[in-house]
């Protein structure tokens, strides 16, 4: 099995806010805030930003390898 | 990738990768695990046993790539310097071409609320009530009124229209949310 296939349920069940038009759930952040500090260049880096959940995938393989090979290493 | 590796992409008959079945549906299990065999039969020209490689081998089989609005086929192609490069593409159903591009037709269960997929698809309601993706000027650009290339509100706009009562500006904790990120995670 591949190891990236585990991560599947994960991805799917990670909590995402309410949709376009629907009342939030509690747990979330309000939409709209007034005062929030460094509110611009907190905005600028999310919108530079990677979904995590997209990376996330790659990064696993690549620690997944690195762990196979530390394992043969040790193992030799 | 070796040249010889290159060359021997073009003894795939045509059309053998490059088109998803008619009858799969985006979001499906059979529509992941089609994604996968795209990308286990590319995986079988790989030679390389480096980190690499088997990096390359893990990204293309997995089963774990997958869309609501589209059908995702591993392609490869060959770079000026005869390298091989793997490509996650997306293709709509052809069942209908014109359908296809339009919203998917209300059905009976469109009375249930959005995030409710049925067979794998992303339902009407589901598609219209989608957040726009966050930019970077959302914060400094971030009118009500601002709107993308398309005509479609930014992300502030959307919000602000969303829910008329509401008093502020866009707040970047609720956009960490959206974009899957730690609560605080841009605070400092």
């Amino acid at each position: 099995m591949n190891p990236l296939d585990a991560l599947a349920d994960f991805i799917a069940s990670y909590p995402q806010p309410a949709l376009l038009g629907q009342p939030q759930y509690d747990w979330e952040p309000p939409r709209v805030a007034i005062g929030v500090k460094n509110r611009v260049a907190r905005l600028k880096a999310l919108g530079n930003a990677v979904d995590p959940l997209q990376i996330f995938p790659i990064m696993y393989a690549i620690k997944t390898i690195d762990d196979l090979l530390n394992c043969e290493k040790v193992t030799a | 990738m070796f040249p010889t590796e290159v060359e021997q992409l073009t003894l795939f008959p045509a059309g053998t990768l490059d088109h998803a079945s008619l009858l799969v549906t985006p979001g499906s299990d059979e529509a992941r695990k089609m994604t996968a065999t795209s990308g286990r039969k590319l995986s079988e020209y790989l030679r390389r046993s480096d980190p690499v490689g088997l990096l390359a081998r893990m990204l293309l089989d997995t089963s774990l790539w997958g869309s609501t609005t589209s059908l995702l086929t591993w392609k490869a192609s060959a770079t000026p310097r005869r390298r091989l490069l793997f490509r996650l593409v997306p293709s709509v159903p052809r069942t209908d071409e014109i359908e296809s591009l339009l919203w998917r037709t209300p059905h009976a269960n469109c009375y249930t609320g959005a995030r409710e997929y049925g067979e794998g698809w992303m339902n009407i309601q589901t598609a219209v009530k989608m957040w726009p993706t966050p930019r970077s000027s959302d914060g400094e650009h971030g009118g009500p009124n601002q709107r993308d290339s398309r005509g479609n509100y930014a992300l502030p706009g959307a919000v602000h229209h969303s829910q008329s009562e509401l008093a502020g500006q866009l707040n970047p904790e609720w956009v960490e949310v959206l974009m899957n990120f730690p609560p605080g995670w841009t605070e400092v």
